[in-house]
């Protein structure tokens, strides 16, 4: 614990050095408020707002951890597919990675007009950011899994139920994981977006409702709580990778 | 060749093996040998005789072209045909180790009796008793990434130990570890099989550790393989690397050499045979 800290420390150097260059450059170079505001500006609207703050923080989060579970479950079972059928593997795979060149963006208001402005249109959008990271990096991880296991364990009289479970499971897991972090924090993004197009509440629609009425500072420090959102969803998924992998790499 | 060990309790028959991977090139046409219970037997070739290959037909991996693989149970020794012979009859250890990064030594040992259908807790039991005679004592809850080389060929080789057959098929298990290790590993793989007796099929390119290790060596020389021509060794054993200086090994290790380089033979003569088609194409040119 106190090894991690210690690596740590760096970066937080680093921030604190900007966070001072922040400050002393809106200060010294008069940068008008609207544009960026003083950092301490920024901390005192978050403190003013902060039940409004933590109101909005915990639907935003919500809506990107329901989106995110839905997109476990339906990237997992996608890579599972694309894994078990040659036709699936030579269809879907391309098409799922041929689907990243429509820009979500654009398809986002379609997700407002089917599932109206609640919660599951947010959730919708999430889902359209994060699946992609999922299911590919998990069919990834079943695709690359060493052979040569695998056909020992048929030279030992194991079914598909044995190869599966045994040996391609274990071996996609590392993908899996890389996947997770990657939509972990991309799913923040949707939610946000989400919200732009139509909410009443959230981080997304507070950063969105401020910068109509030009207030940077309370813009900024929605912007800062969704990184940290974002940081903290990362952090998440981070440390269940290393709980789970734990025994296999060692190192962590 | 097959008359010859007619009668004898037999491990492995194989005859009549055809099989190529193109119809230009097959790798064996014909093949028939057999294997004895019980010994220990290496297969020497140059590199792309398809050795690796061969090991897979009779680990079931690959089905022969035609011709039969027969395996013969030490206890009940039924024939089991070769094209719908069950899996599972047969110690196959790989060349790489091939472990699970995600399961300890005695997981990893334990797969071919998971396998099997034995009840996890009951194959970790089997296993973790066998430890110490692998010299993996203590080391039950490492991981593969926490051993070294000959360390992980130890569990590859218990894991093919306890996959069931009476026959271990070991392809160049030693021959990505340092000459050391390389040497205490045979000399321990000499141990284990004294005591079991199972029927061992080993492949090498090393000369001397085959001339060490093997009751007969079967050699291929040239593509495609239609027989493999044998050597008895017959020297007493236990044998040290000391006993290979001695006249008697060296007569056989130049009759092995011989054997490789009847190979080598035919290739020069290949070469010198198109280099002559290529002045007659250019005398044709002119």
């Amino acid at each position: 614990m106190m090894k991690r800290m210690k690596s740590a420390l760096p970066v937080l150097l680093l921030l604190l050095l900007l966070a001072a260059l922040w400050e002393a450059a809106t200060a010294l170079l008069q940068i008008p408020h609207y544009m960026i505001p003083k950092l301490s500006d920024v901390f005192v609207s978050m403190w003013d707002n902060r039940s409004l703050l933590v109101k909005h923080f915990g639907v935003t989060l919500q809506e990107s951890l329901i989106g995110l579970c839905f997109s476990v479950v339906l990237g997992t079972l996608a890579a599972v597919w694309i894994e078990s059928s040659s036709l699936a593997k030579k269809t879907i795979y391309p098409l799922i990675i041929a689907s990243q060149t429509v820009p979500i963006i654009a398809l986002s208001p379609i997700m407002v007009m089917w599932f109206g402005y609640e919660i599951w249109s947010k959730v919708a959008v999430v889902i359209l950011f994060s699946f992609f990271p999922l299911a590919v990096n998990t069919a990834d991880g079943f695709r690359t899994a060493d052979e040569g296991i695998g056909e020992l364990m048929r030279t030992m009289g194991a079914g598909r139920r044995d190869l599966f479970l045994k040996w391609k499971l274990p071996s996609a897991l590392p993908g899996f994981f890389t996947g997770l972090k990657m939509a972990a924090t991309i799913s923040v993004g949707g939610a946000t977006l989400g919200e732009w197009l139509g909410g009443e509440s959230g981080l997304g629609m507070y950063t969105k409702r401020a910068s109509n009425m030009l207030r940077g500072e309370a813009v900024f420090s929605g912007v800062l709580l969704l990184s940290v959102m974002g940081i903290l969803m990362f952090l998440f998924a981070s440390l269940l990778e290393a709980i789970v992998l734990a025994r296999r790499n060692g190192r962590k | 060749m097959a008359a010859e060990l007619e009668g004898m309790n037999l491990s492995l028959s194989v005859r009549g093996l055809c099989y190529s991977f193109t119809k230009e090139q097959p790798l064996f046409q014909d093949l028939d040998f057999d294997l004895r219970q019980g010994e220990f037997a290496s297969l020497l070739a140059p590199s792309g005789l398809g050795k690796t290959t061969l090991f897979r037909l009779i680990a079931g991996l690959l089905a022969p072209e035609r011709g039969t693989i027969r395996i013969f149970d030490n206890q009940a020794a039924e024939p089991v045909n070769g094209s719908v012979r069950r899996p599972g009859r047969v110690g196959y250890m790989p060349q790489r180790d091939c472990l699970m990064p995600w399961r300890n030594v005695v997981d990893n040992a334990a797969l071919g009796l998971e396998i099997s259908g034995i009840p996890r807790r009951e194959a970790k039991r089997v296993v973790t008793g066998m430890l110490p005679e692998f010299g993996l004592e203590g080391a039950a809850d490492r991981m593969p990434h926490q051993l070294s080389g000959g360390m992980r060929q130890r569990v590859s080789f218990m894991r093919s130990m306890l996959s069931g057959g009476d026959l271990l098929l070991l392809d160049e298990p030693f021959s990505a570890l340092d000459a050391m290790t390389r040497i205490s590993m045979q000399e321990w793989l000499l141990q284990i099989w004294e005591k079991h007796r199972k029927t061992i099929l080993f492949i090498t390119h090393d000369v001397d550790e085959a001339l060490l290790l093997s009751d007969r060596l079967l050699v291929a020389s040239a593509a495609p393989v239609s027989t493999l021509a044998e050597v008895e060794i017959r020297q007493p054993r236990p044998r040290t690397y000391k006993d290979l200086m001695n006249g008697e090994f060296i007569a056989l290790k130049q009759q092995v050499l011989e054997l490789l380089h009847y190979r080598l033979d035919v290739t020069e003569r290949k070469t010198g045979a198109a280099e002559e088609e290529g002045t007659e194409g250019g005398a044709f040119r002119t």
